[in-house]
């Protein structure tokens, strides 16, 4: 990040094509005509930073937490809560899920296990 | 304009709330909903073979291009698009064509994590119509390169298999004057997984209305899986929902053989330096070679081609599963399978070629991308 002349921080930012998000995110921006990458880019940042404060303002009062416990820290790594999981199977088609992170519920996820362990 | 004549959207995935309570004119919903539906990620079983890659989709759309590309531009310009043939990407500074080329071998180790590999792949995905989309893919790389001898997983080479396809891949515009450009295909999340096991994959899970549900009676028996591949014969055997390792490899053996051994008799008897890629394809299709405005009759040639392989397969096979008695079924898959049919019809009593064999494979990978594999869920996956 650089401070330019005037009242403006530029920001130099690089999105990782293999982080999922950030690859369709880079397809949304594609979308969008160029003029309008400044302002789509302006805005998708003000408003996560807008969830960032409610995680923020929701744990006020609570335990105190570390820095990465809020709700956007959480936003690429969190489990899906059995909870929450049942919600999306009941309110979306099968085969539509609405969510972020990481998820295995899939039916016969059991059936990976044919593929063997990976050694690293 | 009325407010009778609106419509309100419902927001797409990641974009920012302010578009979901725009009101949009009416007249603009049909465009604004498809570049929602494009917003949908998809997922594709992938089954990127050294002679043909081929795509499934999950409206059992089918798609098979031949893996024929060459590093460099095209150097035509294509006045009609309808009409283009040659299609050029390009990927880490480097330009390729794809399409009606005559190709640069695939025949090399390292095609699996290139960049003509790569352009290939996203050729695929833009002659399905992708253009544009974020998709979810499974691939699959040879039992022999997905395992060492002891049965464990290669890690380092799925993990750059795995890594390849992401590397961005731009299409480039072919300067004709109803050139609309193509927007890219983004591949957002890549899994491997060995190419015959895929195969099995596709005959353990059955899919009815959408549902998904496991064939018992299969997975409890123990199947052998042989792919006739392009480059490679893969054996698979699987028992107890696991893997056999002594009976399961690769045989660096395929249908591009025959297309080798057909190019060398074709040289030899015409007198000929050289014969196209392209030409020997066609050649072996259609078991005639056309040269110098007349056709002629290479059916032994092929023939003889053929034969070579098939009794390196048969050789092979025997050794991997000897004679199949104690297997429930040999299943056999691949491209190579449809090709030579009527030579392998009688190898085992218990044996069956799978339906639409070319394409079994990819539909095992997107089944197990729908049904068995830990995937982030970015947005709608369909």
């Amino acid at each position: 990040m650089k401070l330019v002349p005037g009242y403006e921080y530029q920001l130099d930012l690089s999105l990782d094509l293999r982080v999922s998000l950030e690859a369709v995110l880079i397809q949304r921006l594609r979308q969008q005509p160029k003029t309008r990458h400044q302002e789509w880019l302006r805005r998708l940042l003000v408003l996560g930073f807008r969830e960032e404060c409610k995680s923020l303002q929701q744990t006020v009062g609570q335990t105190i937490r570390p820095a990465s416990d809020t709700g956007f820290a959480n936003w690429l790594t969190q489990e899906p809560k059995a909870s929450s999981a049942n919600e999306v199977v009941t309110e979306k088609p099968k085969q539509s899920a609405v969510a972020v992170g990481l998820v295995n519920q899939k039916p016969l996820a059991a059936l990976q296990k044919v593929l063997g362990e990976q050694v690293a | 304009m009325s407010p009778s004549k609106t419509h309100r959207l419902a927001p797409a995935p990641l974009a920012p709330p302010l578009e979901a309570t725009a009101v949009i004119p009416a007249e603009s919903a049909p465009r604004l909903a498809a570049e929602v539906q494009v917003m949908d990620t998809l997922r594709v079983g992938l089954d990127d073979g050294y002679a043909f890659t081929k795509l499934v989709l999950p409206n059992n759309q089918l798609v098979a291009i031949p893996s024929r590309a060459r590093i460099g531009q095209a150097g035509v310009t294509w006045i009609e698009a309808n009409k283009q043939r040659v299609f050029e990407y390009s990927t880490e500074g480097s330009i390729y064509s794809v399409g009606k080329v005559d190709g640069d071998s695939t025949r090399f180790t390292g095609y699996p994590v290139s960049g003509l590999h790569r352009c290939i792949v996203q050729h695929a995905l833009q002659q399905a119509s992708l253009g544009g989309r974020s998709v979810h893919v499974v691939s699959g790389l040879p039992v022999s390169a997905f395992y060492f001898s002891d049965g464990q997983q290669r890690s380092g080479a799925i993990a750059q298999k795995r890594d390849t396809l992401k590397i961005a891949v731009e299409p480039r515009s072919s300067g004709g004057m109803y050139d609309r450009g193509r927007p890219p295909v983004s591949v957002a999340f890549h899994e491997v997984i060995p190419e015959a096991l895929a195969a099995w994959y596709d005959q353990v899970i059955d899919v009815k209305d959408g549902e998904a549900s496991l064939n018992t009676a299969r997975v409890e028996t123990p199947v052998a899986v042989v792919d006739i591949g392009g480059r490679t014969t893969d054996y698979v055997v699987v028992e107890n929902q696991g893997i056999l390792h002594r009976s399961s490899g690769s045989l660096s053996k395929g249908m591009l053989d025959v297309h080798s051994q057909v190019s060398r008799a074709i040289q030899k008897q015409f007198n000929l330096e050289s014969v196209s890629e392209q030409r020997v394809a066609h050649a072996v299709n259609r078991q005639t070679v056309r040269l110098h405005g007349h056709e002629h009759d290479i059916s032994d040639i092929v023939k003889e081609a053929k034969l070579e392989l098939v009794t390196q397969l048969h050789a092979e096979t025997r050794r991997q599963l000897g004679l199949g008695e104690e297997l429930d079924t040999i299943i056999f898959v691949g491209g190579g399978s449809a090709a030579l049919a009527s030579d392998i019809a009688d190898w085992f009593p218990n044996q069956q070629i799978a339906e639409q064999p070319a394409f079994a494979n990819a539909r095992g990978m997107l089944k197990y991308l729908q049904y068995v594999c830990e995937e982030p869920v970015s947005c709608h996956a369909h």
